[in-house]
């Protein structure tokens, strides 16, 4: 302990020599222009380096948050989207004035069966998040199926692998409606089925939902034509959709709800 | 001036101090295009420091030497920060120029004490680190070594020889 003092007063003189020269160099770097601007350029190109490395560490810190947030974005633009293009064609066709409007909420699928004739999707969200039956399920991309039924914190959804999902869909470029459903044989064909025989389309073509279903928007993707042939006993099209969406990897998805399916509905049953 | 007394030393340290503020500050004889000639003459007040000062002391004296030349020469910090480098080896080069019988730290450093032959490579050695470092810091960056060493040496020989003289002028 007394020989540390004992070294202290030994290079005492060693610390006053360092406090004088920063004393210099604090000068000299603030009063004296040209050494200034070196001084902050070199200073900066290092410290800017450091702080570059930083600013990626927290960025990727911070990752799930700015998930959550990109995913709140995209459901709110997807629901702007969805309200745009009924208000173009509200505005460029000849349709009835259907004042659609549609709420959409992002949901993490949870589990997923691809494999059995009735397929099911179970999502994170329930009752407690404002889902109830009979809301549609997409993606960016496109159809992903129907919500059957609802828990407090879960739901669970028909996909479109399902003999039990109808939709009423369209061949895009067509006003021609005819119903999506699946035969439960092959994963990667979808049956569109009602589409008369003297309406026009080709193979590639894509099909769509129209506004007629009470579930989804219209102008949502399902799939895109494969093949079609005539069924010869009632004049209709037979058409073979390959659905856009690969089942086996989905994650996100947007749960969407009609807030005028009520009333349409009630009225549809009206009769 | 032979012993320690403070009033000669005083007066030396005025008189080097006016000469370089007010006859060499104007002293600069550009060469080429990015070396200049310039002469100083300061140093001497460290180099003739008592021997007996505490080296806190020498290093305090010496930074505040240095910040009143560089108040004139409007660059602070410059030569403060090259004159306590110089001061922190002052006693690593008087170490190395010992004469046989030791230092008698009554009396000042100078040639009439111990000798021109003394005198001469122990001053060379502390104007050299001096302007080494006062060019080096004035330049502040790698890119104008030649400059620093030109420098350097020209305002080294001119310095040497000033102080030389002024010591066999004064009689010191």
């Amino acid at each position: 302990m007394f020989s540390l003092f004992g070294l202290l007063q030994k290079f005492s003189h060693v610390f006053i020599f360092l406090l004088l020269e920063g004393i210099c160099f604090y000068l000299i770097v603030n009063y004296n222009t040209t050494q200034k601007e070196i001084f902050i350029h070199s200073t900066g190109q290092l410290t800017g380096n450091i702080l570059n490395q930083s600013s990626r560490l927290n960025d990727f810190l911070l990752l799930e948050e700015e998930n959550k947030r990109l995913t709140a974005e995209n459901s709110k633009l997807i629901r702007e989207v969805i309200s745009l293009t009924d208000l173009v064609e509200q505005n460029t066709s000849n349709n009835l004035n259907r004042t659609l409007s549609f709420d959409t909420y992002p949901a993490e699928i949870i589990s997923q069966t691809i494999h059995s004739n009735r397929n099911h999707i179970i999502i994170n969200k329930g009752s407690q998040d404002s889902l109830s039956n009979s809301m549609g399920l997409i993606n960016d991309i496109g159809v992903v199926g129907i919500i059957t039924h609802v828990n407090n914190k879960y739901s669970k959804a028909i996909s479109l692998l399902n003999v039990d999902c109808k939709i009423s869909s369209t061949v895009k470029g067509n006003d021609y409606f005819g119903t999506m459903s699946w035969d439960g044989k092959d994963l990667n064909i979808l049956t569109l089925s009602g589409i008369p025989k003297h309406a026009k389309f080709s193979e590639g073509d894509t099909v769509i939902t129209n506004g007629y279903s009470t579930i989804f928007p219209p102008n949502l993707t399902i799939g895109t034509i494969v093949n079609y042939n005539i069924d010869r006993s009632n004049e209709f099209y037979n058409i073979n959709v390959k659905p856009i969406i690969s089942f086996g990897n989905l994650k996100k998805v947007y749960v969407v709800n009609n807030n005028f399916g009520e009333e349409i509905l009630s009225l549809q049953r009206e009769n | 001036m032979k012993t320690n007394s403070l009033f000669p030393f005083l007066i030396h340290v005025f008189a080097l101090l006016a000469i370089q503020i007010l006859l060499l500050i104007n002293f600069v004889i550009p060469i080429g295009s990015q070396f200049s000639f310039t002469l100083y003459i300061y140093p001497l007040i460290v180099i003739i420091l008592p021997l007996n000062l505490p080296k806190s002391g020498q290093l305090l004296i010496a930074f505040i030497i240095g910040i009143i030349i560089d108040y004139f020469y409007n660059s602070p910090g410059v030569h403060s920060g090259a004159l306590v480098f110089a001061t922190f080896l002052r006693p690593i080069i008087l170490r190395l120029f010992e004469p046989r019988g030791g230092y008698r730290i009554e009396q000042f450093p100078i040639s009439k004490n111990y000798g021109l032959t003394w005198f001469y490579p122990y001053c060379a050695l502390f104007l050299f680190f001096h302007l080494l470092v006062y060019f080096s810091i004035d330049a502040f960056s790698f890119v104008y070594i030649l400059k620093i060493l030109v420098n350097t040496v020209i305002s080294f020989i001119g310095s040497f020889v000033l102080i030389n003289l002024y010591q066999l002028i004064i009689r010191l």
